[in-house]
């Protein structure tokens, strides 16, 4: 295919979106602005490089969904979270967790197929479910980290890798059954 | 290639961008990094215990392969072997004249839980006669948690066919030259029927309830009612498809539009009443000729060789124009006369003597000049020529009527069962 017809088609694509698909690429426009709002909040100083870093991936993502620009995203803002916010396990640290694990489902939900398809319900209430599972995961994880804080225990990253990967554990016997369950 | 599962992009997101935090959590020490990786690591892993360990098989098939216009059915997309995917995704390859449903023609369903076959259903309704290709296009699977993705695959397609739905058409109108056995035609030969013809002296062999008492008192002789026997008819439909013009998604649609659509009216008018239809299209190579038939059997015949009408795909095969006519058959041409084909076919049937309608198919909002003053000036030079073709036609004694359903052939029919008793000069 050549890069003309490419481009024919990928405006073609986005000339035919449907309702829904559109409200899930203005959702993936939004929550990335959004998240970067609440590392501000957070204290981040607000510069122009990663402004401009995050808003030309946020509209790298929103046009093309299916690609690598929603990792970038990804890593630019946990990456920006480590570098200007002092380590924190305070409400903003939560609310960036679930507006990355939203960001993260709208670019799947969006990726199930052509820019025209239609999600069905039995679809977006399966991953509704599957959102508010792995947001209670992060909640446990936050919770479990304040403990630790608060515990006053020595430095030791292999104990908290080893407690996630019971949670990660933990969670996927829990979906298998849940998925059992449903059928 | 043969499509297999791959990972999506979601998957190495997840992947990727969790392992990513994990890693500086684990190098610089920091445990909110941990919390904002937790869900896409949970995503991941779950994704990757989902990975599909079977190849589905995709296929569609056309529910109906033979329709009339307006009328729907669906193409339905199957998965087979599919138990590890979780939504399937379809879309076929938009055509002219086809209506899906989603307009797009692109539809998913959600499977339950390892369901062995999956389908999606894409309903669709055929807007306009002819065959064409349906059910191509790809089909693409998604395994749970969208960590892995099949295809997209082909799909092939199945060819569709329209019948043309035939117009109104409805003719009180006796034919002229009842040939037949039975019927409902008046004929000339006198025989059993019901239209009087002349009050006769008795012969033997009149049967009782004919006998006229009146006429036989006041004569003195026995005389008795005779009446016009009631045959069938042979009818020729002439279909023009060298030219095709007009707008086919216009209120009226082409010339070969309403030229097809009248043969089939007025075909399935004359085979309702017992008649005999043949068909002829000018223009076609194959699946040109339909001989002389009877029955509901023969006229699905003749709409599925409409059906196969594809405007102008030969204009050299009617050279020779051999009809192969019986006597007393009434040649029906549908026609925008805007070839030479049509004007020599009807003029060389109306030299041998038999009984030719034209039937004008041009529908009256065609314009081909709105913008270019060039285009305006050749339609108009066009419409100058086809007068004259269509002056030519009425000169050499046959009659042009438009097409205008109910009633069209009715005056014509009539002049020429009137014609049809005076005496005639016939090149043989």
């Amino acid at each position: 295919m050549s890069r003309l017809s490419a481009a024919r088609s990928f405006l073609d694509g986005l000339t035919g979106l449907t309702g829904q698909q559109a409200l899930l690429r203005v959702l993936v426009a939004a929550l990335p602005g959004l998240a970067f709002g609440v590392e501000v909040q957070a204290g981040a100083p607000v510069q122009t490089v990663p402004v401009a870093l995050v808003l030309v991936l946020t509209v790298i993502s929103a046009l093309v969904p299916d690609s690598h620009g929603p990792l970038a995203v990804v890593l630019v803002l946990g990456g920006y979270w480590v570098i200007s916010v002092e380590e924190s396990l305070s409400w903003q640290l939560l609310v960036l967790t679930g507006l990355l694990l939203a960001f993260h489902v709208v670019c799947l939900l969006a990726c199930y197929g052509p820019a025209s398809v239609v999600l069905d319900r039995v679809l977006i209430g399966l991953w509704l479910r599957r959102t508010a599972l792995l947001g209670a995961v992060a909640v446990l994880v936050w919770l479990a980290a304040r403990l630790a804080g608060g515990l006053d225990l020595p430095a030791s990253p292999w104990l908290f890798a080893a407690g996630l990967l019971v949670v990660v554990g933990a969670t996927g016997t829990l979906s298998r059954r849940l998925a059992v369950g449903a059928g | 290639m043969r499509p297999t599962w791959r990972p999506t992009t979601g998957l190495l997101r997840a992947a990727l961008g969790s392992l990513s935090l994990t890693a500086v959590a684990v190098a610089v020490g920091r445990l909110d990094l941990l919390v904002l990786a937790s869900p896409l690591l949970v995503c991941a892993a779950v994704a990757v215990r989902h990975r599909p360990g079977t190849e589905p098989r995709g296929d569609s098939r056309l529910l109906h392969a033979s329709l009339r216009e307006g009328e729907g059915t669906a193409v339905r997309v199957t998965l087979r072997e599919a138990a590890d995917v979780e939504h399937a995704v379809a879309a076929l390859t938009p055509r002219r004249f086809l209506a899906f449903k989603p307009p797009t023609g692109v539809a998913g369903t959600t499977a339950p839980s390892a369901a062995g076959t999956i389908t999606v259903d894409l309903p669709l309704a055929t807007l306009r006669w002819g065959r064409r290709q349906v059910g191509d296009g790809l089909v693409a699977a998604t395994s749970p948690w969208a960590g892995f993705r099949w295809g997209p695959a082909g799909l092939y397609s199945e060819l569709l066919t329209t019948l043309p739905l035939p117009g109104r058409f409805d003719t009180r109108a006796p034919t002229p030259h009842p040939i037949g056995l039975v019927g409902t035609n008046p004929a000339r030969r006198t025989g059993d029927g019901t239209d009087f013809a002349s009050i006769r002296p008795f012969a033997p062999g009149d049967r009782l309830r004919r006998v006229h008492w009146r006429v036989s008192l006041r004569t003195g002789a026995l005389h008795v009612t005779s009446t016009h026997s009631e045959e069938d008819s042979n009818i020729l439909m002439v279909v023009d498809s060298v030219a095709d013009l007009g707008d086919p998604e216009g209120t009226t649609g082409t010339s070969l539009d309403v030229s097809v659509r009248a043969a089939g009216a007025v075909a399935e008018h004359y085979l309702a009443r017992g008649d005999r239809v043949g068909l002829r299209v000018l223009g076609a190579t194959r699946h040109n000729v339909v001989p002389m038939g009877a029955g509901t059997r023969h006229l699905r015949r003749m709409l599925d060789t409409l059906a196969f009408i594809s405007p102008g795909s030969n204009r050299q095969a009617d050279a020779r124009m051999q009809f192969g006519l019986t006597e007393g058959t009434v040649v029906v041409v549908l026609s925008p006369m805007l070839s030479e084909e049509s004007s020599t076919a009807t003029l060389m049937l109306a030299d041998r003597g038999v009984s030719v309608i034209v039937v004008d198919t041009l529908p009256d909002d065609v314009d081909l000049g709105d913008d270019d003053p060039r285009l305006r000036l050749a339609w108009r030079m066009r419409r100058l020529e086809r007068d004259a073709l269509l002056r030519k036609v009425q000169k050499a004694g046959v009659p042009v009527v438009s097409w205008r359903g109910p009633g069209t052939l009715d005056e014509v029919l009539r002049r020429l069962g009137r014609r049809a008793s005076m005496p005639r000069l016939a090149r043989r």
